[in-house]
């Protein structure tokens, strides 16, 4: 994947977590990832994501994927 | 309001502990090190005899006027002497060389390889394994080990089979060196099985690409 459609992706992982009162300690506990990897996801600088981890991700946020991820707009 | 999944925990444990830990990497340093300071020790100890004497040298003897030692027991069909311990009080200058040059080249593979894993056990321990001078170090080690191990054992077959012939001592003694007779395809095959960790290497290094920043 060209390195350009990586940094467009926003993961919205602190306002999501922000909205249900959770931590990222607290997360991190409940889908088994460690907390270096969901502070990578966190802070956008995540360049590929298993499909486990999305799904552990979204089971523990009560979300779905579209609302985890979204397509930031260029520029 | 998602789709629920039926997640395994087992599978998202994905803290596993590194291979090896930053103690053990640095006990193999320790070692490596200790191995190489031995070893550069000994080649010194050993070059400075073989060019100054005195020295004790096993020499082979090849067509010797030596002693029957046939029907001491039953069961022994035939029996020959192949060396002998002989120590010189200085060895010629042409022969103490190829030895000497022997050596150093047997002491330098052993250095090589120690700090190889000393490098080695470095990128472990900064859990930076798969790089590009990692593969390279260890293609030019297994290069090293091959051709100075092949030239380390046809200066030492050819030293002590001019100094059978320079001793005069042994009447018959066949002093031509005949390396082919000795050669031992050891180092050559140490190098190519480095060269082949070296290429697995190089595929780790591309696998690591490919998962740096994977979550």
């Amino acid at each position: 994947m060209p390195a350009e459609s990586e940094e467009r992706i926003h993961c919205r992982l602190d306002e999501l977590l922000e909205a249900r009162g959770m931590t990222l300690t607290e997360l991190s506990r409940r889908v088994g990832v460690s907390l270096v990897n969901l502070s990578i996801l966190k802070n956008d600088r995540a360049r590929a994501i298993r499909f486990s981890t999305l799904a552990a991700v979204c089971e523990a946020l009560d979300c779905q994927v579209g609302e985890l991820l979204v397509v930031a707009d260029p520029g | 309001m998602g789709p629920k999944s039926g997640r395994s925990p087992s599978r998202l444990k994905r803290a596993s502990a590194p291979v090896m830990s930053r103690a053990e990497a640095l006990f193999l340093m320790v070692v490596a090190a200790v191995v190489a300071v031995v070893a550069t020790a000994l080649a010194v100890s050993e070059i400075r005899a073989l060019l100054r004497g005195p020295v004790t040298l096993d020499l082979p003897l090849r067509n010797v006027a030596a002693p029957s030692i046939d029907g001491v027991v039953e069961e022994v069909r035939g029996a020959r002497y192949s060396s002998v311990e002989v120590a010189f009080e200085s060895v010629p200058a042409t022969e103490g060389l190829l030895l000497a040059v022997s050596a150093g080249l047997q002491a330098l593979i052993v250095v090589a390889v120690c700090v190889l894993v000393w490098v080695l056990c470095r990128r472990i321990a900064a859990e930076r394994t798969f790089t590009r001078g990692a593969e390279g170090a260890i293609g030019v080690v297994g290069i090293l080990v091959a051709v100075a191990g092949t030239l380390a054992q046809a200066l030492g077959s050819a030293g002590r089979d001019r100094l059978v012939g320079y001793s005069g001592l042994f009447r018959g003694a066949d002093s031509r060196t005949v390396f082919f007779l000795e050669f031992s395809p050891t180092p050559v095959v140490i190098g190519l099985m480095m060269a082949l960790f070296a290429a697995i290497v190089h595929r780790g290094r591309r696998l690591q690409d490919d998962v740096v920043g994977l979550v």
